[in-house]
């Protein structure tokens, strides 16, 4: 019963949400020689709150975010996170304080997350849609991404 | 071996030093299990505390990076970068220095040392990053040209990435050595009751050998004590027969043992003087019978003479009939003087007055001259002597002249008219004299007796005696160092021997020079 109330208020709701915050599409990225293909919105959440630190093939996550500004950050934020920018810089400051952990590093601009990610083993970014042309970079799949 | 078989390992002194070592020893193993129980603890907080410092390490790499951070977040505002450069580096030699202890204090934790090891690389990397920084700088100013926003941007994003890792191990060595620290930790305080409880234990095995050893020995020693006591008791009402039990063969088994001796002996004496009293008196119905026989003897001839010459019918008696009478009187006489003598020499013996003159005699010719006057006396000629070499020596010739006449006269007593041998031979170092009579022979079990005062062999009354002769013999052949002896099979026969030593002792022969030098 509960879950199919639920169910209905997604249903009522999302229609508002799309209206309201016009969704860009992103694409998440590794390197090219990273085992990383498929990956859950959950996954993404947990590297990037570093709740889990390491991938499964032991490399450690470097995971690189975007500016506040950026509408890829938003689309982040909402879709794969399904947090407010509060709530995620309550969670930092929270992380900070209890374990001395800081937020990922913020980028720009999507060149520069492409230059990273190709750099660092290990790393993570995501980009917007209409960018192109990077080296040494693979989009992975990502499941479970709110609407 | 003490007599009654009481060895040294069973005193109380030995037992009680054997409680002394077992303490000692156990007190020993004591301290030695406490040793190691406190050992363990203070390797556990020793571990604790280097856990710590190696945690502590890490907290002062990260301030450390901090301080290298906030100088390089100068750079967008300073104007001498080679001063910052400077300044950076000097930072990092500081953090190096403490990344050095933690890397040499960690050596034996692999797992932490392999963080503190990834911390180093990471470090490498991040120096590496910055420099690049610096030198970009550098190369902008020489230019005269504004840094590049963009590459500027890009290698502090990349520095950045080489801090995080460096931060990450070190969280990672952090964690670990929390981990470890909060084992060990555990480890000492699970172990919390460990002194109690090893205590407890040593306390009470202490306390149980304490009492095991202490009751035995006290149970022992009071049942040898109160087993003493019943004795004493008994013996001081008069029970000599009562004898002791001895419950441990140590020191007071010994006392009991010891008593148990004297309450023999003590019946013994009391059995010894009772058997002397007997003898005495025995004695001295013999004496008085055997002094009496004579006194009458002569007294009735006395008498008898008297009446023949006061008588007035006949005629007064002849001399034949009086040289008769007074031979007879004059042996009985002989025979009183003799008796007497014994006596004498008895006592004298008994006060220890008898005294030996000592001149050079030849045995031989002696037993030959004693032989041949008994023969004469007796009239009959039973006694044979055989001698096959001359035996001299230093005696009184008067007193072994009375032990061969004792010895040979005792063989006639007895003897019934059969034959009698005297030998006299050298054995060794000593004269041997044996005379060998074929009467009735002694029994065994009076044969020890026979020496002894006031004692006959046979104690029937037809042969007279005082039984002293022996008693006599005895004395003066012991006084001249000798030995005399009887063997005999109880049936037919006895012989009797003694021996006396040809060569003077050295105590004798210098009394006899002495006396020797007075003379002369």
């Amino acid at each position: 019963m509960k879950r199919a109330l639920l169910f209905l208020v997604l249903c009522l709701s999302t229609p508002l949400r799309a209206e309201t915050s016009a969704p860009a599409k992103i694409y998440f990225i590794v390197r090219s020689d990273s085992p990383i293909s498929k990956l859950s919105a959950q996954e993404i959440a947990d590297y990037f709150l570093k709740r889990r630190r390491e991938w499964p093939h032991g490399k450690s996550v470097r995971f690189f975010d975007r500016r506040d500004d950026n509408p890829e950050r938003n689309v982040f934020l909402k879709r794969v996170l399904k947090k407010s920018l509060r709530e995620v810089e309550l969670y930092w400051i929270g992380r900070m304080q209890f374990t001395g952990d800081s937020a990922p590093a913020q980028i720009a601009s999507d060149a520069m997350v492409a230059n990273m990610v190709a750099r660092f083993d290990g790393a993570i970014g995501y980009v917007s849609s209409d960018f192109k042309g990077a080296k040494n970079i693979k989009v992975i799949e990502v499941e479970g991404l709110s609407p | 071996m003490s007599p009654g078989g009481f060895s040294q390992n069973t005193s109380i002194l030995t037992r009680l030093r054997n409680i002394t070592v077992t303490v000692a020893v156990f007190f020993l193993f004591s301290f030695v299990g406490l040793y190691i129980s406190s050992q363990r603890f203070l390797t556990g907080l020793r571990e604790m505390y280097l856990r710590n410092q190696l945690s502590t390490y890490a907290n002062q790499i990260t301030e450390a990076l901090t301080s290298s951070e906030q100088i390089v977040d100068r750079l967008q505002f300073a104007t001498n970068v080679a001063d910052l450069r400077f300044s950076f580096h000097a930072s990092q030699r500081q953090l190096r220095v403490i990344l050095n202890k933690a890397l040499r204090r960690s050596r034996d934790s692999s797992e932490v040392n392999a963080f503190f090891r990834d911390t180093e690389a990471a470090l490498f990397n991040y120096e590496n990053a910055i420099d690049e920084i610096f030198d970009l700088a550098r190369s902008a100013r020489a230019k005269g040209e504004p840094i590049s926003v963009r590459r500027l941007g890009q290698e502090v994003l990349v520095g950045k990435q080489f801090e995080n890792d460096v931060k990450e191990s070190l969280r990672k060595a952090q964690i670990t050595l929390k981990l470890m620290s909060d084992d060990a930790f555990e480890a000492v305080y699970d172990r919390r009751h460990e002194p109690l409880i090893v205590g407890t234990i040593l306390a009470l095995l202490f306390f149980s050998i304490a009492m095991v050893f202490g009751l035995s020995l006290t149970r022992g020693l009071s049942q040898s004590i109160r087993g003493l006591l019943t004795a004493t008791d008994e013996v001081s009402q008069g029970n000599l027969d009562f004898v002791a039990d001895i419950h441990d063969r140590d020191e007071i088994g010994k006392l009991t043992f010891h008593f148990n001796e004297m309450v023999r002996n003590l019946k013994e004496g009391r059995e010894e003087l009772k058997n002397a009293v007997f003898a005495r008196d025995e004695f001295l119905s013999i004496a008085s019978h055997e002094l009496r026989t004579p006194i009458s003897i002569l007294s009735l001839q006395l008498e008898m003479l008297e009446r023949k010459i006061h008588s007035s019918k006949g005629s007064p008696p002849t001399i034949e009939e009086v040289l008769k009478a007074l031979k007879l009187s004059n042996s009985q006489t002989r025979r009183l003087v003799e008796l007497v003598e014994d006596l004498l020499d008895v006592s004298q013996i008994k006060t220890g007055r008898l005294n030996y003159r000592r001149e050079e005699v030849e045995l031989g010719k002696l037993t030959h001259d004693v032989v041949q006057s008994l023969n004469e006396q007796r009239g009959k000629n039973l006694v044979q002597v055989h001698t096959r070499e001359l035996v001299f020596g230093f005696w009184d010739r008067s007193r072994i002249e009375q032990v061969i006449l004792n010895l040979v006269s005792n063989a006639f007593k007895y003897a019934d008219d059969r034959p009698i041998q005297v030998y006299v031979t050298v054995q060794g170092e000593d004269a041997l004299w044996m005379v060998e009579d074929q009467g009735p022979g002694i029994p065994k079990h009076r044969q020890k007796d026979i020496f002894n005062r006031f004692t006959r062999a046979t104690s029937s009354r037809n042969i007279s005696g005082l039984g002293l002769g022996l008693y006599i013999s005895k004395e003066i052949i012991e006084g001249h160092e000798g030995k005399i002896w009887v063997e005999s099979d109880g049936v037919k026969g006895s012989r009797f021997y003694f021996r006396l030593p040809t060569q003077m002792s050295p105590k004798i022969s210098t009394k006899f020079f002495r006396e020797l030098n007075e003379i002369v």
